[in-house]
């Protein structure tokens, strides 16, 4: 019964908009992290809200209320005055909501997706958004104009996005168990990766543009090597004991961070390979994974709701 | 007839039937335990019956609860809790009434919902995880569920971590995505699997409240289920519903009726809905089965043939051994009439063809006849041309063949036992078991080179000429090892070289059981579990092969080092056969040899009561589970009485094979006519009578070529070689592959066909084989015209050769009519005997046996 009331309330202060702090800090997962490109803030996103925090001290600057659901997303613009943040009502609606990092005034894109967004990125020149969704779609928008393009192809869940470093290219890895790579610009499948053998959660681009990474639920890390209309696979590695949840490349190329649900961060290096550093077993999983702008320091936040973040030194 | 009358009447006025008297019925289940505040429990009233359960009487009846304040009933026969203690509910229907005890406690304790105990089961009933839905290889809509259920723990994490937890929403259950699909109130591609506000919804939205607590080792485990009632005794057009009680380690019970898989095994019999209520729509018995939580259980419903049979038909009944006391016990509850014996002309022929597939001659049957007959006088038989039925009266038979020398009015088993004695002896005998072991375990050149096939074949049919017992058979050729030249067992290995086939193979060949579907998940239909089928395939885990010195050769051996991983977690588990005892991964020795200690012992469910089951099946037509090799807790035999009791007599008397064949053959079951009693027709299940069949393609080639004289010729193969005799199935035989001769690629028994098809009726018309062999220089056709026998007896003597009895009257009369005098010329006196003898040989009589 106590937990009935306590749902009320949470009905009530939902219709009512405040900025809530509806689930207690440990208990909502915190699902996205993302620092700022001057690498002075770190943003994470909970559940309907998304806290920004000063990356050196981790004092809380800002509250950012208003996302319907977990906020599966963040990434700042690459000039450093937009946060954009993903969400949505799970079988309902996807959503995508902008402030500005001055003001933190929100402003919110329209509605588009007919599922949770899960995953967003920026073009290198900050005008274009990509959003990929739980109902199939990779969608671009074009951030000025409010206007967006729908990519479809998948046929299963995209769970992530990511944009080549020189902007033509958008890559989406999917449920389906392919990563498909779009000419940006012209909103069309260039090719797709099919290597995998189950449902894939990440992609990120190599620095260069030239190498992508992914991985998913059977548990292997996979490099391609990227030329403009085809990909072929480079190499592949057993990477953990459970799905691999996140990958993500450090700025100068030569690591690349898994995290798992096995509870365990690596870092590898990302030419061949080889584990180069395992950090201390997670309390739980690690959804978010941030790697800071001089590739010095990585945030993770984890399902149980905690964040950590790590030093990370010069060759890990 | 008022007063019958008066009674509609007044019956259809107040809507209640003739008084009932007390002791009549009663409430089940007997006794009523609530656990906690949100238990329920169905009641019914059923009706009894001499001792049995006789009908539901629920809908008539009225409910009360002694003490509402303890526990409340509804009109429907609905337990409810609410508060701790005791009370009484009684039904009263027509006069009578029937109580049971409720005891409700733990009401002020929380219950909270299992995943394991609750959730799964309701998404299991509910369809979700179902193999046309989520629980489908891909999943559906990005939701991939464990096939019924089979691993909570993966469930679980998928409801409420994956995709970042978006089926749920802890602080608002009704929000959760979970529900939201589930009662179609956001568009949903299964549709509206149950509503908002039922019991599933709030069992569902109290987990979800609760914090949706994950499965856990603490979480008391399903013992078994009972089920109410467990037999009943019904007519066509009642219905029955039936309940089932979950019984928990814990102690608990718990209601699960609406969440129960039901199915019945045969639906013209009964037929049951998704609630648990069983329609009878016709005459026989059924099992209706049971599926919670991968545990089964089944009701029996047994609807009796509606016209009664008196006692003394059943009690006059011919009982050779015990096997009849137990056919006819069940016939007698099913009220169906037994078949008379049959004649001993029709006996020779069968037991000749079912057990050693080949005809008798004219000789052997005309001796025979005289020896049932002298056994007859010495007993103080009579004459007449008769067959008796079970109630010692006698009916002139006019359908079934019979020949009027030979009155057949009382039955000699002695005469017919001894003729059973001399067939095991025969090598003929040899040859037809030979060829049905060689079936099972598929010898064949198409994966053994020739000689590793001869050294196979040899050996199985030398331990069947010397009458191995079964259990040693079936050792030998699980621990087989060495040469597969030298040691003919040892080629079972190079057949199936894969653990996952060893096992998947010997389940099906020696435990009459496939457990395939649990290579993946959960077996759907029975209690095995991923966990059994990959501790058994580890059994066969360090088997190795190694090339012999000579070409072909293989070499078995077991080896110190191997392991077969489980699916899903790649952890090689300890090997156990099945349900068997577990032996250490790391234990000396050829783990085979526990295989095969558990696989032969007396103790083992499977292993005996598999063999007696096929080794029926070949004599009666049917086996007491259908199909021969499809024994599963499903699938029930249709006597287990007689089943255990044949199962227990093999075991104990060593694993017998030539025994137990004797015990089916000498037992009047075994002959029976083929000619049904009047009202029996229908029955084919309970051997009322013989099942007629038509004879499996090797036995019936070598018929047609034994009755003509002129054997086939088999490329390869010396000229007189039988196609029993074949020791190989890659042998080319149009006539064989025509009548489904099975490959020997499976080891199912479905590999050979029965089903009858046009090719086989056009072959057999204008095929070469018959016409050819009619044709053949120097046969048997040629051999009797030879005799210059006059036209009568010529007549009767082709009978012989192809019926194993003589024509009656009228059928001689018939030929007579139809090929007038034969002429006497030679050639067309030998093309009329073709003719004759063709119509005879393509005639249902010859093609089955009966």
């Amino acid at each position: 019964m106590a937990q009935y009331s306590r749902s009320l309330l949470r009905v009530f202060a939902f219709c009512v908009p405040l900025a809530t702090a509806t689930v207690s800090a440990a208990v909502a997962p915190r699902s996205s992290a993302a620092f700022s490109p001057d690498g002075a803030l770190l943003a994470v996103g909970g559940y309907q809200e998304v806290t920004v925090r000063e990356a050196a001290t981790g004092r809380t600057k800002a509250r950012l209320g208003g996302p319907s659901g977990a906020v599966t997303a963040v990434a700042f613009s690459p000039d450093g005055k937009t946060l954009a943040a993903s969400s949505g009502v799970p079988g309902r609606s996807g959503e995508i909501r902008l402030w500005l990092t001055e003001t933190w005034k929100p402003t919110v894109l329209a509605p588009a997706h007919s599922d949770v967004v899960y995953s967003l990125a920026w073009s290198p020149d900050g005008k274009t958004l990509a959003a990929g969704s739980y109902d199939r779609l990779v969608s671009l928008w074009d951030v000025k104009s409010g206007q967006s393009r729908k990519l479809k192809d998948h046929t299963d869940a995209v769970y992530s996005v990511a944009f080549s470093p020189d902007g033509s290219r958008v890559a989406s890895a999917s449920g389906d168990r392919t990563v498909k790579v779009w000419d940006a610009a012209a909103g069309k499948r260039l090719f797709t990766l099919s290597d995998s053998t189950a449902e894939l959660y990440s992609v990120a681009f190599h620095p260069t543009g030239k190498q992508l990474a992914a991985a998913g639920v059977d548990r292997m890390l996979r490099t391609w090597s990227i030329a403009p209309s085809a990909g072929a696979l480079s190499r592949s590695a057993f990477a953990h004991d459970g799905p691999v949840i996140r990958v993500a490349y450090t700025p100068d190329g030569q690591g690349l961070f898994t995290s798992s649900e096995d509870r365990s961060v690596k870092l590898w290096d990302a030419a061949v390979l080889v584990e180069k550093r395992v950090f201390e077993k997670q309390p739980d999983w690690g959804l978010g994974l941030a790697v800071a702008p001089r590739g010095d320091r990585v945030a993770v936040t984890r399902y149980d709701g905690s964040v950590a973040v790590y030093q990370v030194g010069p060759g890990g | 007839m008022r007063s019958l009358l008066r009674c509609v009447i007044l019956s259809v006025m107040t809507g209640t039937g003739p008084a009932l008297a007390s002791g009549s019925v009663t409430l089940l289940p007997g006794k009523v335990e609530l656990t906690g505040a949100r238990a329920t429990q169905r009641l019914i009233v059923e009706k009894r019956e001499g001792g049995a359960f006789a009908g539901d009487l629920t809908g008539r009846a009225r409910f009360v609860s002694s003490n509402p304040r303890v526990a409340t009933v509804d009109a429907g026969g609905v337990v409810r809790p609410v508060a701790d203690g005791s009370a009484v509910i009684t039904a009263v229907i027509d006069g009578a009434k029937a109580s049971a005890p409720v005891r409700v406690h733990g009401t002020k304790k929380p219950f909270p919902w299992s995943f394991a105990n609750h959730v799964m089961p309701l998404l299991t009933k509910m369809g979700c995880n179902s193999g046309a839905c989520h629980g489908a290889s891909a999943g559906k809509g990005g939701l991939k569920l464990t096939l019924r259920g089979y691993d909570p723990d993966a469930d679980h994490a998928t409801f409420t971590r994956q995709a970042l937890g978006r089926r749920i929403v802890p602080s608002d259950p009704p929000r959760s995505l979970m529900l939201q699909k589930a009662t179609g109130s956001i568009p949903h591609g299964g549709g509206r699997r149950f509503a908002v506000g039922s019991r599933e919804y709030r069992v569902l939205e109290q987990w979800i409240a609760a914090g949706c607590p994950a499965p856990s080792p603490r979480d008391t485990r399903l013992q078994r289920l009972e089920v109410y009632p467990p037999e009943a005794i019904l007519k066509a057009g009642q219905d029955q519903q039936v309940l089932v009680r979950a019984v928990f380690a814990d102690g608990h019970t718990e209601d699960v009726t609406p969440w129960v898989k039901y199915t019945s095994v045969d639906d013209t019999v009964a037929a049951v809905d998704d609630h648990g209520k069983v329609s009878v729509r016709g005459s026989g018995e059924v099992p209706v089965t049971m599926w919670y939580l991968s545990k089964v259980a089944f009701a029996r419903i047994s609807a009796p043939f509606p016209k009664p049979v008196p006692a003394e038909a059943f009690a006059r009944a011919e009982r050779f051994n015990f096997v009849d006391d137990l056919v006819l016990k069940k016939l007698r509850a099913l009220r169906i009439r037994p078949a008379g014996i049959c004649s001993d002309e029709q006996f020779i022929r069968r037991a000749y063809l079912d057990a050693a597939g080949v005809l008798p001659t004219p000789e052997e049957v005309e001796a025979f006849v005289k020896e049932c007959q002298a056994e007859r006088n010495r007993a103080g038989g009579n004459g007449g041309n008769e067959e008796t039925r079970g109630n010692g009266k006698t009916r002139e038979l006019r359908a079934a063949p019979i020949s009027s020398h030979f009155p057949i009015s009382s039955f000699p088993p002695a005469t017919r036992a001894r003729l059973v004695d001399r067939l095991l002896e025969r090598s003929e005998f040899a040859d037809y078991w030979a060829y049905k072991w060689c079936d099972l375990l598929l010898v064949s050149t198409k994966k053994l080179p020739s000689k590793g096939m001869w050294s196979f074949y040899n050996w199985i049919r030398d331990g069947v000429a010397e009458n191995k017992p079964w259990d040693r058979f079936v050792r030998e050729v699980v621990t087989a090892s060495g040469s597969t030249f030298r040691n003919g067992a040892a080629n079972y290995y190079v057949l199936h070289k894969d653990p996952i086939e060893l096992t998947e193979t010997t389940s099906q060949a020696f435990l009459g059981m496939s457990i395939t579907c649990a290579r993946c998940h959960n077996h759907p239909l029975e209690k095995w579990t991923l966990d059994d089928y990959y501790g058994m395939a580890n059994l066969f885990g360090r088997v190795r092969l190694k090339n012999g010195d000579l070409a072909g050769e293989t070499l078995v051996l077991s080896g110190d080092l191997g392991d077969v991983p489980r699916i899903r977690t790649g952890v090689p588990l300890p090997p156990k056969p099945l349900d068997g005892r577990p032996i250490p991964l790391d234990a000396a020795g050829d783990r085979r040899e526990h295989l095969a200690q558990w696989l032969t012992s007396p103790e083992n469910p499977y292993f005996a009561r598999s063999f007696v089951n096929r080794v029926w099946r070949n004599f009666m037509g049917r086996g007491l589970v259908e199909a021969e090799d499809d024994l599963r807790l499903t699938n029930p035999p249709s006597n287990e009485e007689l089943l255990a009791a044949l199962t227990r007599d093999f075991t104990s008397n060593g694993f017998d094979v030539k025994r137990l064949i004797r015990t089916v053959m000498t037992s009047a079951a075994y002959q029976r006519s083929s000619t049904p009693a009047k009202g029996s027709e229908t029955d084919q299940k309970f051997y009322s009578s013989y099942i007629a069949r038509r004879l499996p393609a090797e036995v019936l080639l070598d018929a047609i070529s034994q009755a003509t004289g002129a054997p086939t010729e088999f490329p390869g193969y010396p000229r007189g070689t039988r196609a029993l005799q074949l020791p190989d199935s890659t042998v080319v035989s149009y006539f064989l592959t025509a009548f489904g001769r099975p490959e020997r690629v499976q080891t199912c028994s479905c590999e050979r066909q029965e089903e009858p098809n046009v090719a086989q009726a056009l072959h057999l018309s204008n095929g070469e084989t018959i016409n050819g062999k009619l044709r053949a220089p120097g046969n048997a056709l040629e051999r009797v015209l030879k005799e210059n026998l006059p036209d009568e007896l010529l007549i009767e003597r082709l009978y012989l050769i192809a019926f194993s009895r003589r024509p009656s009257p009228d059928e001689k009369s018939r030929v007579e009519k139809a090929l007038g005098p034969l002429p006497t010329d030679p050639k067309a006196r030998r093309e009329a005997v073709e003719d004759l003898m063709s119509a005879l040989l393509t005639s249902k009589e010859f093609l089955f046996n009966h």
